[in-house]
């Protein structure tokens, strides 16, 4: 039966949802997953919604509860959580640069999950690196490694021919 | 950051598009989701399953002190007449061995649960069909395997007592959710007036799980009986008037745990447990755990009395996992609750009170007393050693659960002396 604490929810999670897929699709990198990531964020969501009282705080509980929700999938699969399928598979965009973009979407496809989400808060949503340690709950040091592995095994994966020339100067 | 570290996080900037296509997020599904998983904590905490029942003969089993014993189902073999599986003699020495069951054709499945004696198992394999939903189940007797199909989508078997009966239930077409027995290779429908589910069985035949109470409204439940898969269900009775909840396990003595909240939906599930012949169920305390009392628990099984599930309790700094989480073990007979150290994920607990689950680090593992073992992989196996246990022997002996790597997951079952 819906009442006022319901309608709350739905206009913020409403107001909220293209920031909330935008952060899912860069982490899964397919559409449907995506939705399937939201969807599932905004149940848990619900599930906490009457105790949340400080708005400040919920647009980064909500990414934690979405982050964790996508590292959880990806470590437990379908026989977890039912959601989800087979792997993710990397479709392009169809605007400009959509090659550029397939290219980098296929890349970070491949990063590591935990890596991925420290690379997508950091530098697709600008998160300082004290904010990404608590929505994935882990220390600053670990962020700054991940983010250390996670660069590296994109500049890896891309293959490009001035990364490369550039990663193999340093070694 | 180095040059190059600077140019690979300036093209990933590129990436903050939104999917194309309209979102298919469905708010009012969502809400209504909640509300049932408030109800059905038990998998959405564990991820697991109903699980076992006692090592010991049944015992005859009194629903309301009526004194009328719970026939076991005619295709049941009395358990007290089984000789159990040879099994090494001595103490436990937690030396196990991991072997791969077989599945037929793709060979990603999982194990669900198991019988007391670890002789039966039941799992299910990867879904498919449409929006992957279609599970195919799978009924291990030994090394031998048998595929069953439930009807209807989000197929699941719970739980299987020591004669091999197996219950479970599926979702079907419009009409909500539907309980099945599944006994020698025969799927039987549960008699049930409203929609609802199967979640465990015992050796005497007695099958527990929880009926839908109003049509459309999922997460309103009842908790129910069947003294055997022929018999119509009877509802338990309620702790107060505005309970609901489904019943979750039920002991070899006939003790159904259930996992309830009162009323309202923001209020916290409880363990609930009816005792053979008493006449009002009893609604266990909330444990104690690092910092204070408990604000909720998940009661996950019941067996040789020994309650365990976890705990939370509400907290302003919210850990990687969400709020902490801790494995308790509650004993009937005393009320003792204590909370069991280094368990990430509280799977399943035997006669003896012994925990297997996963340790940290997603490893399988079990829990005895301050004593934890992680369980191995078997040879061959390559990747993590992650993965999770569903079925515990009442001997410690037998052991069952999955591994997963990359994209696989395995059925495996561990023997261990």
């Amino acid at each position: 039966m819906p009442d006022a604490s319901d309608q709350e929810y739905v206009e913020y999670v409403t107001a909220r949802l293209p920031a909330l897929r935008r952060l899912a699709y860069a982490l899964c990198g397919d559409t449907d997953q995506a939705d399937d990531l939201v969807q599932e964020t905004a149940t848990r969501l619900y599930l906490r919604w009457a105790r949340i009282g400080e708005v400040g705080r919920l647009d980064a509980y909500v990414r934690a509860v979405l982050v964790r929700h996508f590292l959880d999938t990806r470590r437990r699969g379908w026989w977890r959580v039912h959601l989800f399928g087979g792997p993710p598979d990397v479709r392009s965009t169809e605007d400009r640069g959509a090659e550029e973009r397939t290219v980098l979407r296929d890349a970070l496809a491949k990063v590591p999950p935990r890596q991925r989400a420290v690379l997508v808060l950091r530098f697709l949503h600008d998160l300082p690196v004290d904010e990404v340690a608590r929505t994935l709950g882990c220390s600053a040091g670990t962020v700054k490694s991940q983010t250390s592995h996670g660069l590296a095994a994109m500049r890896r994966l891309l293959g490009d021919r001035e990364l490369a020339g550039r990663a193999g100067e340093e070694r | 950051m180095r040059t190059d570290d600077e140019h690979v996080a300036d093209r990933l900037r590129w990436l903050d598009d939104e999917p194309a296509g309209p979102p298919r997020v469905d708010l009012p599904g969502a809400i209504q989701e909640a509300r049932r998983r408030r109800r059905n904590r038990r998998v959405a905490a564990a991820g697991a399953v109903a699980l076992g029942v006692l090592a010991v003969a049944a015992l005859p089993v009194a629903l309301n002190g009526d004194g009328r014993a719970a026939p076991a189902p005619a295709a049941s073999p009395n358990p007290s007449v089984r000789s159990p599986e040879p099994r090494p003699a001595g103490a436990w020495q937690g030396v196990c061995r991991a072997e791969l069951l077989p599945v037929p054709g793709d060979s990603r499945a999982t194990v669900v649960a198991g019988d007391p004696d670890g002789r039966w198992l039941v799992g299910r394999r990867a879904p498919h069909g449409q929006g992957r939903m279609d599970f195919g189940q799978l009924i291990w007797e030994g090394d031998r395997v048998r595929e069953v199909e439930l009807p209807g989508s989000m197929q699941q078997l719970r739980d299987v007592n020591r004669g091999g009966l197996a219950v479970g239930s599926s979702q079907t077409d419009g009409s909500g959710s539907r309980a099945w027995a599944v006994h020698d290779g025969e799927v039987v429908g549960l008699p049930m007036v409203t929609s609802g589910g199967a979640t465990a069985v015992n050796d005497a035949g007695r099958i527990v799980g929880y009926r839908e109470v109003a049509p459309g409204k999922p997460w309103l439940q009842r908790p129910v009986a069947w003294d055997s898969y022929r018999s119509q269900p009877v509802d338990l009775p309620l702790p107060g008037q505005r309970w609901d909840g489904t019943a979750v396990d039920v002991d070899s003595d006939g003790t159904v745990l259930a996992a309830m909240s009162d009323g309202s939906p923001d209020r916290p599930t409880r363990a609930v447990v009816w005792r053979p012949g008493a006449a009002r169920p009893e609604v266990l305390p909330l444990p104690t755990v690092p910092g204070g009392k408990a604000t909720t628990f998940f009661p996950a099984s019941v067996a040789g009395g020994w309650v365990t599930g976890t705990a939370e309790r509400d907290a302003t700094v919210v850990s990687r996992d969400g709020l902490p989480r801790y494995a308790v073990r509650i004993d009937l007979r005393t009320g003792r609750a204590e909370v069991l150290p280094s368990v990430r994920w509280v799977g399943v607990s035997n006669g003896q009170g012994w925990l297997a689950g996963t340790l940290s680090g997603d490893v399988p593992g079990v829990i005895i007393g301050a004593r934890s073992v992680k369980l191995p992989v078997p040879d061959g196996w390559r990747g993590d050693r992650q993965g999770s246990v569903t079925s515990f022997s009442d001997d410690g002996r037998v052991l069952g659960g999955k591994l997963e790597s990359d994209d696989q997951v395995r059925p495996v079952r561990w023997t261990c002396r």
